[in-house]
């Protein structure tokens, strides 16, 4: 699964992400784990890897990981921001 | 109407890719009756009655006025006193129109980490 690049532009600020939906123009920050969440879905990657990425990065029970990924992915999802 | 649409139609390409070190400037390849007109579009846009996004209406209209040099609009973010800011420019012939005083583009680029070479 990956970003839907051809509506999504970004960049790093201050250890932030910062979206431009560019259907609504409208901008987005994302901090902490969902950035890293995000770095892992601008270059493609697999529901396993994200948690792996969530338990690498910050030192958490996989289930955590697991618990963050649904939630971020559910909340990318809804916002039509994933090409699955 | 989303912006790659409205800028595609004033004749103005959105650059998401490029790389953002070019220097701030008028061109050379502008002549005196281009750089009259954008003289003319800075001052009405600084008497503009609705402040808000001025720097993307400046852009959309310069690059109208300048469409035959093919300028790229970028938007770029920064952050101030931990408030993100967006700021739009033009970009052509090789400088950026106005400079981009420190506004980090935004574009599809994978991200960095450190010490990742570039």
């Amino acid at each position: 699964m990956r970003l839907r690049a051809d509506e999504l532009v970004w960049q790093v600020v201050d250890s932030e992400i910062v979206v431009l939906d560019l259907r609504k123009s409208v901008y987005f920050r994302i901090n902490g784990s969902g950035a890293t969440l995000w770095e892992q879905l601008a270059g493609g990657t697999t529901r396993s890897d994200l948690e792996a990425a969530l338990v690498d990065t910050y030192g958490i029970p996989p289930e955590e990981a697991s618990a963050d990924v649904d939630s971020f992915l559910e909340d990318t999802r809804q916002r039509g921001f994933l090409e699955e | 109407m989303r912006l790659p649409v409205l800028a595609r139609i004033l004749g103005v390409a959105v650059d998401w890719s490029s790389d953002p070190s070019l220097p701030p400037g008028m061109p050379n390849s502008i002549d005196v009756a281009e750089r009259l007109m954008v003289r003319n579009v800075v001052r009405v846009m600084r008497h503009w009655p609705f402040a808000e996004g001025t720097c993307l209406r400046q852009s959309l209209m310069l690059g109208r006025v300048l469409k035959d040099h093919n300028p790229l609009l970028r938007i770029g973010v920064q952050g101030q006193n931990r408030e993100i800011v967006a700021h739009a420019w033009l970009e052509l012939d090789g400088v950026a129109l106005g400079g981009r005083d420190g506004y980090l583009p935004l574009g599809r680029s994978e991200i960095a980490r450190d010490g990742d070479e570039l």
